[in-house]
């Protein structure tokens, strides 16, 4: 209520013009914040910066103000509550109040009435660019190249590189990443699904033609990602000449088949006979236009020396009633093949590694018949099943990433059935959990799915199932911020699982404590775990499995028993430390 | 597992003893291009890039007709090359013979460049510049986007360049398509009180109104500099709507369109919302006060259902708007002719086009049976131009026994038939003698309606020739038409152009044909160096 009428008590200003209605003798029911930006790199005040304060609730509420020229900013008629305040503006680091650097946490603002915090200060970091010219094998500046700004990450446990920004190079081969947050990246040029165009002033008819085409190349010069060198920008700094000599490569051709299993209806209707005349192309590559078209089989063809993450896959479509298809424009080397097709609403999947060789390939594909995944989800631990129902998603894991995530709703007796479940790696998701409940066991038959990859094969029969406990453990604790040290106790603190369920992602729980260093973690799977404290973190950071194991011997295990409430004290460990400056 | 196998080498060009050989250029700088792709195609396909010196060879060719084509990236073909059958050049090789000295011109293409910045000369970055030429929609003016080499986008510095531009004048709009958050206090995230922001597009030279935009002239390989905006914010506001009826199993749901109600800006400031496929719901963010049309259809399997409206957005958040979709109407009708002597209407068509619609509305289309007999399904209110293709000229047309001129009429919601459509059988022709053309050069001739209502309904026919002589247009319908001729083999672009149509006026004969009549004309073939000066203008 208070909301709705502060609302209509402010004219539709900010409430830094909106100051509080009380008289001055009574103390004010509201609370009061002001503060400065600056510049992080020149120290100088900045204008027209988007602060945000904003409420913990899980919908906030949120107010917004923007700093005049000498940087300024404030709130006034705030009512009592915690509040967060972040600050942005185009070309800097978006900021929250308290941490210095996103792998921080935030400071909360506690604000009762009356309250005047002054001197809420903002040092934005401004972004840097990295540019540079993409040449084509003649050493002219090429045009239309793409270009693509990676930054490492992990996936499944394993490195890999996501994709942050892509551009082309424009008429005089240049390109600009803007904006680039600091950081060290990899930066990729590659010029695709055309040929590469050399000089070649000459050309007789009867003599070899054959065309070139560009492979990707990794700064500096780099054929291969592992031989690539990173690119690191500071705040605010301008990478320039980051350039690139393509290299052009002869081209082989993929001549494939999809062998349809057995079973698959002939898509194209027996009582439309083909009296088409066609040319042996025409026949290899498609019905004729007007002709009632079969579903094809769509081809993807990945390049496997690439990061993980990039979708740079060619496609082709392998028509009815051959199935074949040609993609003639590959540079020799590893591939994945990925062959769908989809008759009478099942989807069938083939996955192939090839070794593409100079001359060309010709392969066949054999996919195999998606299943129907039946299982059944129970409740343990007491409580009620969630009002809507549980609801189950397969999101599909591993590589190649041509598939998309199923859902299905589980049904009031528990019992659900995923329909039409390509062979592959799936990981499982059950929702909603109830708050302080975990995920117990999920069992394919007898394997272990909750700690360990479901891999579907075309003949699996079993059975998924899940069982939700409503009785997580709750880990409650202190940070101890070493003598001699001016810190808050504010940290992210993570609950790790150790021993032989130390590669189980979704154990992994990673909850902010307060200034006096209080945290609590709900819904933890009973197990063995221990605690770290990190001043800074990258959420991201402890996928790397070499990541952890420098601090192991600042945190005891522990094990935490179902339903249990466990409360620990753990060490600070600040900004800075060896293995954390390392990310 | 894999079964695989080396594949068979591509079969060869067959071998001949004749040869190819000349330069490409620019055609501004008059140097050699360096680089350009030069693509012969025929009875052999062959492929060269040129050198520094611009010269390409293709040899050891068999006699036969071949295209020889030159491209290069930020290059273009010469304007004139649109009114060429074909954008290449065609050569006839004899057995042997070594063809020398081919030149290919190639245009490059200009640029236009400058600064977007807001009110306090901050940069604003991600804002749409693009280079805008008028452009013709059912024969009817508006500013178009002149395609994706037309617009550039602001970096965070605030600048832009539109390359590869082919020379002409040009017209410059700037567009952030941007919801800028306003100061608000404490209210729930994504609550439809917060306010926004946005900047108001405007032309360069202008405002929102390009006819006091500036028109600016782009050189071939020239660059206009400096092209700058200063942008003010103006409060913006998130349209909310719902639609209603229509057809809900439709697959490929709902599209909802937002265009400006000025005809001029139509395709510079669209918004497209695709609805909630649940709850039919929809929003468009960053709508800046002004007067809009609201369209909303959806067509399956031939049916087709919609809804427009107007929209005024004003100084306040705009109300929610609930659309309702409306099957379009069946309307029967039959066509006749004006005689018993005619010739059998079976496989004739009867077409509806929206006039005054934008482009995105569906036509209404019929088979008539034998009788004439048809029903035109899915017709929406609006002003509709009929066509009837069948073997005369529509004479008169009444749409429940009100008379109605085809080129334009209104038709009401629920409006009920029938469409009586009477065709005229007796068709007149036009001799033409066309002079003062080159002996055995090609060319063209156009004859049009000079009432610029009745373009685009099926009068319009062109006919070519080799060198000067006599053309003949048969199958008229009477009125009043204009002729020219032109030397050139595609006289089509003009015909898309009733500004160029208008242009070539005074080098045209005016030609008044009865029903059913014969009438004689004649008209001086007009250059290509004429035409090219008459349509540079526009």
């Amino acid at each position: 209520m208070w909301v709705v009428s502060v609302w209509l008590a402010a004219t539709g200003t900010a409430m830094a013009q909106a100051p509080a209605v009380a008289p001055a003798e009574a103390p004010s029911p509201f609370a009061a914040i002001s503060g400065i930006v600056l510049n992080d790199a020149t120290g100088t005040p900045l204008h027209r910066v988007a602060i945000t304060l904003s409420t913990m609730d899980a919908t906030p509420l949120e107010a917004l103000t923007f700093s005049e020229s000498n940087g300024a900013f404030g709130f006034t008629a705030i009512p009592p509550g915690k509040y967060l305040v972040y600050a942005h503006l185009d070309g800097f680091q978006s900021a929250r109040f308290g941490a210095s650097t996103s792998s921080r946490p935030p400071e909360v603002l506690k604000l009762a009435a009356g309250d005047i915090r002054y001197g809420i200060t903002f040092r934005l970091h401004p972004l840097g660019s990295i540019s540079g010219v993409v040449f084509d094998a003649d050493g002219d500046p090429l045009p239309n190249a793409q270009v693509g700004l990676l930054k490492s990450t992990w996936e499944r446990l394993k490195p890999a590189y996501g994709y942050r920004n892509s551009a082309s190079t424009d008429e005089r081969g240049r390109y600009r990443f803007a904006n680039v947050i600091p950081g060290q990246y990899l930066v990729m040029a590659t010029q695709q699904f055309m040929p590469a165009v050399l000089v070649q002033p000459e050309a007789a008819a009867g003599q070899d033609a054959s065309q070139k085409m560009y492979a990707v190349q990794f700064y500096p010069d780099a054929n291969r990602l592992s031989s690539a060198a990173p690119v690191e920008v500071t705040d605010g700094e301008d990478v320039e000449d980051i350039d690139f000599h393509l290299t052009a490569l002869a081209v082989a051709g993929l001549h494939g088949k999809v062998a349809v299993p057995n079973g698959v209806p002939n898509p194209v209707p027996n009582s439309i006979p083909d009296e088409s005349p066609r040319t042996p192309r025409e026949r290899r590559l498609g019905p004729a236009f007007g002709t009632p078209p079969g579903a094809p089989a769509q081809i993807r063809v990945y390049p496997q020396d690439l990061p993980n993450s990039l979708d740079h896959g060619m496609g082709a479509a392998a028509f009815p009633p051959g199935y074949e298809f040609e993609l003639a424009n590959l540079i020799p080397g590893p591939y994945v093949i990925e062959a769908t097709i989809s008759a009478e609403g099942r989807d069938y999947r083939a996955i192939e590694r090839i070794e593409l060789p100079a001359g060309g390939q010709d392969l066949t594909l054999h996919p195999d018949r998606a299943i129907d995944l039946a299982g059944r989800v129970d409740l343990d631990g007491g409580g009620e099943r969630p009002a809507g129902g549980f609801r189950v998603a397969l999101i599909p894991g591993g590589y190649p990433p041509g598939r998309s995530r199923i859902e299905t709703e589980v049904h009031a007796d528990g019992t659900f059935v995923v329909p039409n479940v390509v062979p592959g790696i799936w990981d499982i998701h059950v929702r909603p959990v109830p708050p302080g409940g975990y995920v117990k066991a999920m069992r394919l038959g007898e394997q272990d799915v909750l700690t360990e990859d479901m891999t579907i094969e075309p003949g699996t029969r079993e059975q998924l199932r899940i069982v939700v406990g409503t009785r997580g453990a709750v880990v409650t604790g202190t940070v101890m911020v070493p003598s001699g040290l001016a810190r808050s106790g504010r940290a992210r603190v993570l609950l790790a699982p150790c021993g032989r369920y130390v590669h189980v992602l979704s154990f992994y729980k990673l909850a902010p404590s307060d200034d006096y260093g209080r945290f609590e973690i709900k819904g933890v799977t009973p197990g063995q775990y221990k605690l770290y404290a990190f001043e800074e973190l990258d959420p991201a950071a402890y996928e790397d499995p070499n990541f952890l194991p420098p601090f192991a011997s600042l945190s005891e295990a522990f094990d935490v028993a179902e339903g249990a409430r466990v409360d620990r004290q753990t060490q600070l460990i600040p900004a800075g430390s060896p293995a954390v400056a390392r990310n | 597992m894999a079964q695989t196998r080396r594949l068979p080498p591509p079969a060869a060009n067959p071998v001949g003893t004749g040869a190819i050989e000349g330069i490409v250029s620019d055609a501004a700088s008059h140097t050699p291009l360096k680089k350009a792709r030069v693509t012969l195609s025929g009875a052999v396909a062959l492929n060269a890039v040129t050198g520094d010196d611009g010269r390409f060879a293709f040899r050891a060719v068999v006699a036969g007709s071949y295209w020889l084509q030159a491209s290069k990236a930020g290059y273009n073909l010469p304007q004139q090359a649109i009114f060429a059958a074909e954008a290449n050049t065609a050569i006839m090789l004899g057995d042997g013979e070594e063809r020398k000295g081919v030149e290919i011109a190639l245009v490059p293409g200009g640029a236009i460049s400058g600064h977007v910045v807001d009110e306090e000369d901050v940069p604003v970055r991600g804002c749409n510049v693009t280079a805008v030429q008028p452009g013709y929609e059912q024969e009817r003016r508006n500013l178009r986007n002149v395609g994706v080499a037309g617009s550039a986008s602001t970096n965070e510095k605030g600048e832009y360049r539109i390359s590869n531009l082919a020379p002409s004048r040009y017209y410059v709009f700037a567009h952030c398509r941007v919801a800028l958050p306003a100061a608000h206090p404490l209210l729930v995230r994504d609550d439809p009180r917060t306010p926004h922001e946005a900047y108001l597009p405007r032309f360069h030279g202008g405002g929102l109104d390009p006819a006091t935009a500036t028109r600016l002239t782009v050189a071939a390989g020239g660059t206009v500099e400096s092209v700058d905006f200063r942008l003010t914010r103006v409060p913006a506001f998130t349209l909310r709507g719902s639609i209603a009826g229509g057809d809900s199993q439709t697959p490929g749901g709902i599209n909802v369109v937002l265009i400006p109600a000025n005809r001029l800006l139509r395709g510079l400031m669209d918004e497209n919302a695709a609805p909630n496929p649940q709850t039919h719901k929809f929003q468009i963010q960053a709508v800046i006060p002004g007067s809009y049309l609201l369209y909303a259809f959806s067509m399956h399997e031939g049916r087709t259902f919609a809804a427009q409206r107007t929209l005024e957005v004003r100084a306040a958040p705009p109300d929610p708007v609930e659309i309702s979709l409306q099957g379009g109407a069946e309307i029967k009708g039959s066509v006749v002719f004006d005689s018993d002597d005619h010739p059998p209407l079976e496989n004739g068509q009867v077409s509806l086009a929206p006039v005054d619609g934008p482009f995105f509305l569906p036509q209404a289309q019929a088979q008539m049976d034998k009788d004439g007999a048809f029903t035109l399904t899915g017709v929406l209110p609006g002003r509709w131009r009929l066509t009837v293709s069948a073997p005369g000229f529509v004479k008169s047309a009444s749409l429940g026994d009100q008379p109605v001129p085809p080129a334009g009429f209104q038709i009401a919601e629920g409006a009920a038939g029938p469409l009586r459509i009477v065709l005229g059988s007796k068709l007149a022709a036009v001799h033409l003698e066309v002079a003062g053309a080159a002996a055995g050069g090609q060319l063209s001739a156009v004859i049009y309606p000079e009432d610029s209502e009745r373009l685009g309904v099926g009068l319009e026919r062109a006919a070519t020739a080799m060198g000067t002589g006599h053309i003949e247009f048969g199958e008229l319908a009477p009125g009043r038409y204009r002729v020219f001729a032109i030397d050139s083999p595609n006289p089509w672009p003009i015909l898309q152009r009733p500004d160029w149509l208008k242009a070539l006026e005074g080098s045209s004969a005016a030609v008044d044909v009865p029903e059913g009549g014969s009438v004689n004309t004649t008209v001086e073939t007009i250059s290509r160096e004429e035409l090219m000066r008459a349509l540079a203008e526009n």
